[in-house]
């Protein structure tokens, strides 16, 4: 094949530039120990470098969240174990008060100790970050949570509950409310009648027995009703208008499902499960249902029917029901402790006091326990948590450290290789040079004359 | 046979090899010169043994070679025009400091920040300025991109006048060349020039070159004529129609204008405006995809938030769907017969069928209007969507607004010619058309739903107290509950939840009930009760409870999960003072991970959108490797007929030296000869 000159010279040009701009490549490898310079290098790496740095990025936040949660759950645990010592003095203090020996001025020492305890205790619950957020309010970081009023104490935040996620699929709670920790202590169980308005006003009465004949009569009677009705839900009561010639209605109890639980109670004092309620007639008859026709109804039994039709309209007369909820009002151990320090404080004089004192003491006693119940449960929840908050720590650990290996099988030079391919592609150059010095001075010019 | 005539032959050899010697002078002085073809002198005898003569100068070269030549070049041009484009954007993408991702990382780590402590202010405002940074990776960014896109249109006009001058002077040597063929010249250095010319010329765009006689005429595109004969087109780069930001390339043939950038290919030309086509637009498409999806999914969310006031959020990004956006979303050609309302628009409906693309609508008569995707060409004929109906029992819209809002699901459509009014929704956009005349045959639109995307994306609040992180609804388990079941809520409409003055109104209560015994496979019933006076609360709706099943309410929705028991309780009233709620923060965050858009989350569009564009920017550099050998081997190839070789013209030298002493022996012998006949007198 032909040759022409300038091709020589621009053929050995274009070779050694090749091998030029490889040497710049494989220098760049070298000097930032990088192979994919742009994404062009290896387009299907760089789409998954972009996952796995966002993935590096989530786990480095997980363990700052990690850390910040630690600190926050840490500083609770100080705070309970500090109100579980303070409550335990309170418990030691009231079995003290309960020793018949003292007298008014000795329980009034101990009444004044319990109150200094309480308002120990109710500034660790107002407890603030050093944000100035109150820790146990809840959702209302910036509501103080208890506050005196009437010489009670009110809780004023949620029952709100902070998660952080500390993992690709894992929150974890931050903090608990004082709803949980402090209004801890079961009170009086509470009855509430909804549902006494009906259409057109008419009526019928439930009400909750007034002392001394109260709703339940003891405690136990509390017990036994919240045992018997334990799945039942909110508890219904129906009035079921009479038939004449009947003049007086019945009721009917049915459980949240409509199931029957007791019928034709009549209206006075019954007792469902041991809670009393008064039933009344409605303040005006709801409409009878309509009379048998056949036989013919006496003149009286008619006058009566028309009347009723007359007043009430028969849609009225279908459900008049009320709803019957009974829940326990919880209670919080500030006013527990104060409570006690009132009871303590007043003088005992006669044997009634005596009694009074002695079950006071011993509701104290109860209402401690189940105060310092929900303080170990919260205690023992807080430990769960930041073990496993370790555990969350580690395996994030390890997820970083294998994004990290995938990373950097992607992204980095493999610098052994990268460097002999330098020295091959220097060894090309340089040979491509020394080649075109002695093409170059081949010329058939040198050789005439 | 006369003494005269060894005299005459001496002397024509003499003058033969002269000529012959100057050709190969000629040749050795333009080894150098770019487009030179060799030339060698053709000897021819003279009869009856009249010696010989030089009958013409040729340049060796050959015809298919060039051709092939032309078409290798504009090749080459093209893809390492396109390669170093496409390498600009592809460094642009990965760098640390433009990635969109790496501040998309930064964004979602300080909103973690606000999550772990939603009272603190400094994580407020530290959030504020991650998020005012991802808005100026996204502008940024696009401004790069758009730069491009602005440099193309320099470009193309400088290319333009190249192509200009080259076509005039191809046209001026074809006059030359013809004048000189004429007069028995053989112009060989005008024709290298002419085709030397032609040689730059397609390495500027594709060319078409037919030979007729001695004269060339150049075609581009689909057989536009460039050159013909003497005469020159004029080639203009003109404003873009219907997008006038991307300029568009014409004709000017005999005094007529013809748009002739669909039909260029070949040559830096061809690279640029294929990179514009099919890179350059869709990368600003896929990045306004992102941004769009990006504002709206976090302004959706955040509107559905409170704020430290109490307040719902709003938007914490600008609106996607501002009217001045979703008018400039829209353009029609200069030369349909009608005119576009500015009450035209586009509107972004749903952001998970949204496509990096844009589209071009076209009328043809009421019962054929086509919409063709850019992107990948499918096309899309409104009038087989579903029309929509008004609700019954009415027959008809009562105003064309409402038949206009109707239009609120994917494939619906409203046409009404009278009213000179369409409306559609394809690809999660709605297309309102409102025209001052009908439209008509021919008619044809640009809809560009997210190429400005980036661009406008702004940051709207610059308070980090009126953040939205907490919900406003607050959810309370009664403390008696027995069953495992929580409650979750989403804001579904923020402004019915905050309508009237006492906000959630009213509080709700849900209690579960027993299922009724009597009945077989009843089921656990929930009542929901109206809390507004607390010792009465008024049972609004009873229904059976399904695990997971949303329960609808005033403005917001509840989900139920677990296992309530019956008597278990959960209220639901206005979070007043939530300052630690971290509810909408964490919901926030959650974005990160989730498939919002076609194809995945906000970074896996991303990483598509540099896997996409490394793949064409190393598709291309292998193309352009491919081209270049091709290239070089038809370089080779032609210099190899056309070329100088300096050891070839040495010998050539020495022979006609060696034959041009010989002649003037012819000479030196005849005048002896013609001496000694002279003496011999």
């Amino acid at each position: 094949m032909r040759i022409s000159t300038q091709q020589q010279y621009f053929k050995s040009i274009d070779q050694m530039q090749n091998s030029q701009s490889k040497l710049a490549e494989l220098q760049d490898q070298i000097s930032t120990g990088k192979k994919l310079q742009t994404p062009s290098d290896d387009p299907v790496a760089a789409a998954q470098v972009v996952k796995l740095e966002r993935e590096l990025a989530q786990y480095e936040k997980y363990n700052d969240n990690i850390n910040v949660t630690e600190r926050r759950l840490e500083l609770e645990e100080t705070i309970l174990d500090d109100v579980n010592i303070a409550l335990n003095r309170m418990r030691e203090l009231t079995l003290n008060a309960a020793n018949g020996t003292l007298g008014d001025q000795d329980r009034k020492t101990i009444a004044n100790e319990i109150t200094q305890l309480t308002g120990y205790v109710a500034g660790l619950m107002n407890t603030q970050d050093s944000q100035g957020e109150y820790l146990f309010a809840g959702s209302q970081g910036t509501t103080k949570p208890y506050v005196l009023e009437n010489g009670r104490y009110e809780y004023q935040g949620d029952d709100g509950q902070r998660q952080i996620q500390v993992g690709s699929d894992l929150y974890m709670p931050s903090n608990d409310s004082g709803t949980y920790l402090f209004e801890s202590v079961d009170d009086r169980l509470d009855v509430a009648f909804t549902g006494l308005t009906v259409k057109n006003n008419v009526s019928f009465v439930a009400l909750e027995q007034a002392p001394p004949l109260n709703a339940f009569e003891t405690s136990e009677a509390e017990v036994a009703f919240k045992e018997a009705t334990q799945g039942f839900g909110d508890l219904k009561i129906e009035y079921v208008p009479p038939v004449l010639p009947v003049t007086v209605g019945t009721f009917d109890v049915k459980d949240s499902g409509g199931n029957s639980l007791f019928t034709g109670l009549s209206a006075g004092t019954n007792s469902l499960y041991g809670l009393n309620i008064e039933l009344s007639e409605p303040t005006q008859p709801v409409a009878p249902a309509p009379l048998p026709l056949i036989p013919a109804p006496t003149v009286s039994e008619q006058a009566v029917y028309d009347a009723a039709v007359v007043v009430y309209d028969n849609e009225v007369a279908a459900t008049n029901t009320i709803t019957l909820t009974v829940s326990a009002e919880k209670k919080n151990i500030l006013d527990v402790a104060m409570d006690l320090a009132e009871g303590l404080a007043k003088p005992v004089g006669t044997q009634a006091d005596r009694d009074l004192l002695s079950e006071l003491v011993a509701t104290s006693l109860d209402q401690f326990k189940q105060a310092s119940d929900r303080n170990n449960e919260a205690v023992a929840t807080l430990g769960s948590r930041l073990s496993s908050l370790e555990f969350m720590s580690s395996s994030n650990l390890d997820f970083t450290l294998f994004t990290e290996s995938a990373l950097s099988s992607l992204v980095d030079a493999d610098l052994a290789s990268v460097i002999s391919q330098f020295k091959l592609e220097e060894a090309t150059l340089s040979a491509a040079q020394a080649t075109f010095g002695r093409v170059s001075s081949l010329s058939l010019f040198n050789y005439i004359n | 046979m006369s003494s005269f005539n060894l005299l005459n032959l001496g002397n024509q050899a003499l003058r033969s090899n002269q000529a012959a010697l100057s050709t190969v002078g000629q040749n050795i002085s333009n080894v150098n010169t770019p487009g030179y073809s060799r030339q060698i002198a053709n000897f021819s005898t003279l009869p009856d043994q009249t010696g010989v003569q030089v009958d013409s100068i040729d340049r060796i070269t050959n015809k298919f070679l060039t051709q092939q030549l032309w078409s290798d070049l504009s090749s080459y041009n093209q893809t390492s025009t396109y390669a170093d484009m496409s390498g600009e954007l592809d460094n642009l993408l990965a760098t640390n400091t433009t990635s969109v991702s790496n501040g998309l990382d930064q964004y979602f780590s300080a909103l973690q920040n606000v999550v772990d402590d939603p009272v603190s202010i400094p994580n407020r405002e530290l959030f504020i300025a991650e998020a005012d940074a991802v808005v100026k990776r996204f502008n940024d960014l696009d401004a790069h991109i758009d730069r491009q896109s602005t440099t193309i249109n320099g470009v193309i006009a400088d290319l333009a006048s190249q192509i200009n001058s080259l076509a005039s002077n191809i046209a001026e040597l074809n006059t030359n060349i013809r004048t000189a063929t004429s007069s028995g010249n053989p112009a060989n250095e005008l024709k290298d020039q002419r085709e030397e010319l032609t040689n730059q010329l397609s390495e500027l765009v594709g060319i078409k070159v037919i030979e007729q006689g001695e004269q060339f005429s150049v075609f581009v595109g689909n057989g536009q004529p460039l050159v013909v004969g003497i005469t020159a087109s004029t080639m203009q780069s003109v404003q873009g129609d219907p997008d006038s930001s991307q300029n568009d390339l014409a004709l000017i043939v005999s005094g007529n204008k013809v748009t002739v950038t669909d039909e260029l290919s070949g040559g830096s030309l061809g690279g640029l405006l294929q990179y514009r086509d099919e890179a350059l637009n869709n990368a600003r498409d896929e990045l306004g995809r992102m941004a769009i999806g990006f504002a709206e999914s976090m302004n959706t969310l955040h509107s559905a938030g409170m704020d430290l006031n109490n307040q719902l959020g709003g938007d914490l990004f600008s609106d996607v769907n501002s009217s001045a956006q979703q008018y400039s979303r829209i353009s029609s050609k200069s030369d349909n017969q009608s005119s576009l309302r500015a009450t035209s628009g586009v509107s972004i409906q749903d952001i998970s069928k949204l496509q990096a693309s844009d589209y071009e609508l076209t009328f043809d008569n009421d019962n054929s209007i086509t919409l063709v995707r850019n992107s990948d060409g499918k096309q899309i004929r409104i009038n087989q969507l579903t029309e929509v109906q008004p609700e019954l029992p009415a027959t008809s819209f009562a105003t064309v607004t409402e038949a206009v809002a109707a239009v609120d699901k994917e494939g619906e459509f409203y046409l009404d010619p009278t009213s000179k009014l369409l409306s559609f929704q394809v690809d999660g956009m709605k297309v309102t058309l409102k025209t001052d005349t009908r439209l008509s045959k021919g008619d044809t639109f640009l809809i560009q739903p997210v190429r400005t995307g980036a661009e406008d994306l702004s940051l709207q609040i610059k308070n980090g107290s009126k953040l939205a992180l907490a919900s406003p609804v607050r959810v309370t388990g009664d403390s008696d509950n027995q069953g495992s079941g929580a409650a979750t809520v989403t804001v579904t409409k923020p402004d019915d939840l905050m309508a009237g003055s006492n906000k959630l109104d009213p509080p709700i209560d849900i209690v579960f009930n027993n299922p009724d015994a009597a009945v077989v496979g009843s089921v656990m019933t929930y009542t929901v009760y109206d809390m507004s006076v607390p010792s009465n609360p008024q049972p609004l709706s009873s229904s059976d409870y399904e695990a997971g099943k949303a329960i609808q309410l005033n403005g917001y929705e509840v989900v139920i999960d677990g296992l309530p028991t019956a008597g278990d309780r959960f209220s639901f009233s206005f979070n007043k003072d939530g300052v630690s709620d971290n509810r909408n923060a964490l919901a926030l965050s959650n974005l990160q991970q989730q498939d919002l858009l076609d194809g995945g989350s906000y970074q896996d569009l991303y990483g598509s959108l540099i896997e996409r564009v490394g793949t064409r920017t190393s598709t291309s550099r292998i193309t352009m490797e491919a081209n270049k050998a091709v290239l070089d081997s038809t370089v080779t190839a032609k210099s190899s007929v056309s070329g100088v070789n300096l050891d070839e013209e040495a010998a050539k030298l020495v022979q006609f030296q060696q034959a041009y002493q010989a002649s003037a022996q012819l000479i030196k012998t005849s005048q002896t000869l013609f001496d000694t006949l002279l003496n011999s007198i």
